[in-house]
């Protein structure tokens, strides 16, 4: 097997594998639905697909900054309200369970379309495995985002202040991303920075939420 | 029939619509990309300054890579947007009280609409000008293609409701857990 296949294997199984292995225990332990799952995936496509044309028409009309600073926060605003809706359906049990599960399949959809179809196209045409290595870590990170962003709408189904919380904690955490990387160039110095705000953000999210339980929602 | 069946049908009816299309993208659409790369070479070369054999020869292998990914990705595309349409179909349904055949039809719009009309309208907007030379080689076929999945998906949702198949089973099972 030559190198090539197995850095783009290896880097296929550092994005997905902790991803797929925390969701088999989800589906076998705690009995989700796995069409909810579908959905999930299913969310996350449609938020893309309806936000890339008005990015698309910004990105000759704005400047740069203010490009950046659209396109990190309409991913909050277009995923956090498909995130709901998905949530509001009768085939979530609106359960932490299903929440995160939902999260799990929410990352997991755009590891697949983000990171590991793009590898799978370019590695071929001059990528080091170095350079590669950060954006599967970053899925990781990002699962963990997700799985944040759909605690906080799950609170959002009896609390609606939640929803505008999670689109901007969504927001905010695309915006540290891409001003560290522009400031710094350093790829890894981001993810770190990433790493350590989404952290930060599940903490305060699990901490928040667990001194108010004031609804069946998150009394699971 | 309950959500979760309505929203597996339409996983199911993604599922059948992505096959198609993986097949049509490898038989017509990748030829025409081909051809395409010579055009895009230039242009990229003109507007970034990009040589002209380094663009064509990353572009060509991107696009025969992509005929092979093609085939597996669609499926998967198409079944999770299929999940959610299927989940609309039976909404619509059950809220404007609209027969089964009513509310396809209307969930095949709203994909159609959403995920197929105004995308196009926004790139013919925008007049970049690599989005353009794809947009004329096409032609009027890009109207085609940008509706095929929405129409495809409303087709095989009807076969799934209205035609007992191989489906039949999976949709007729009892839910283990809901």
């Amino acid at each position: 097997m030559s190198k090539l296949l197995l850095d783009t294997v290896f880097l296929i199984l550092v994005a997905l594998l902790p991803g797929l292995s925390a969701l088999a225990y989800f589906i076998k332990t705690k009995k989700t639905n796995l069409v909810l799952l579908l959905l999930g995936g299913g969310g996350w496509l449609i938020a893309l697909l309806a936000r890339t044309p008005i990015l698309y028409a910004l990105s000759n009309t704005i400047e740069r900054a203010a490009y950046l600073v659209v396109a990190s926060y309409s991913a909050g605003l277009f995923e956090e309200s498909m995130r709901y809706l998905v949530l509001k359906t009768p085939l979530s049990k609106k359960s932490t369970e299903d929440a995160v599960a939902l999260g799990l399949s929410w990352g997991l959809t755009e590891a697949l379309f983000i990171y590991v179809l793009p590898i799978t196209i370019y590695t071929p045409v001059g990528y080091s495995l170095l350079e590669l290595l950060p954006g599967a870590l970053e899925r990781n990170i990002a699962l963990l985002g997700h799985i944040v962003f759909s605690l906080i709408v799950l609170k959002a189904l009896s609390k609606i202040i939640y929803l505008p919380a999670s689109m901007l904690a969504h927001g905010s955490l695309n915006i540290v991303g891409v001003v560290t990387l522009d400031l710094t160039k350093n790829v890894w110095l981001t993810e770190t920075l990433l790493g350590l705000s989404v952290l930060l953000l599940f903490i305060a999210t699990l901490h928040t939420l667990s001194r108010n339980p004031s609804n069946q929602v998150w009394s699971t | 029939m309950s959500y979760s069946k309505s929203a597996l049908a339409g996983v199911l009816a993604g599922l059948m619509s992505g096959i198609l299309i993986g097949i049509i993208y490898v038989f017509a659409l990748s030829q025409i990309m081909i051809e395409l790369v010579d055009e895009i070479s230039s242009l990229m070369t003109s507007i970034y300054g990009v040589p002209y054999d380094l663009i064509h020869e990353q572009l060509s292998q991107i696009i025969s890579i992509a005929n092979f990914v093609a085939p597996i990705i669609y499926p998967v595309q198409y079944s999770l947007i299929g999940a959610l349409f299927g989940l609309l179909q039976q909404y619509l349904m059950t809220r404007l009280k609209t027969s089964l055949l009513k509310s396809i039809m209307l969930a095949g719009v709203v994909y159609a609409l959403f995920l197929g009309v105004v995308p196009i309208l926004t790139i013919q907007f925008i007049q970049d000008p690599l989005l353009t030379a794809i947009l004329r080689k096409l032609g009027f076929s890009i109207y085609v293609y940008s509706v095929m999945p929405a129409a495809l998906f409303t087709l095989f949702l009807y076969i799934i409701h209205f035609i007992r198949g191989p489906w039949s089973k999976v949709l007729e099972a009892k839910p283990k857990e809901y």
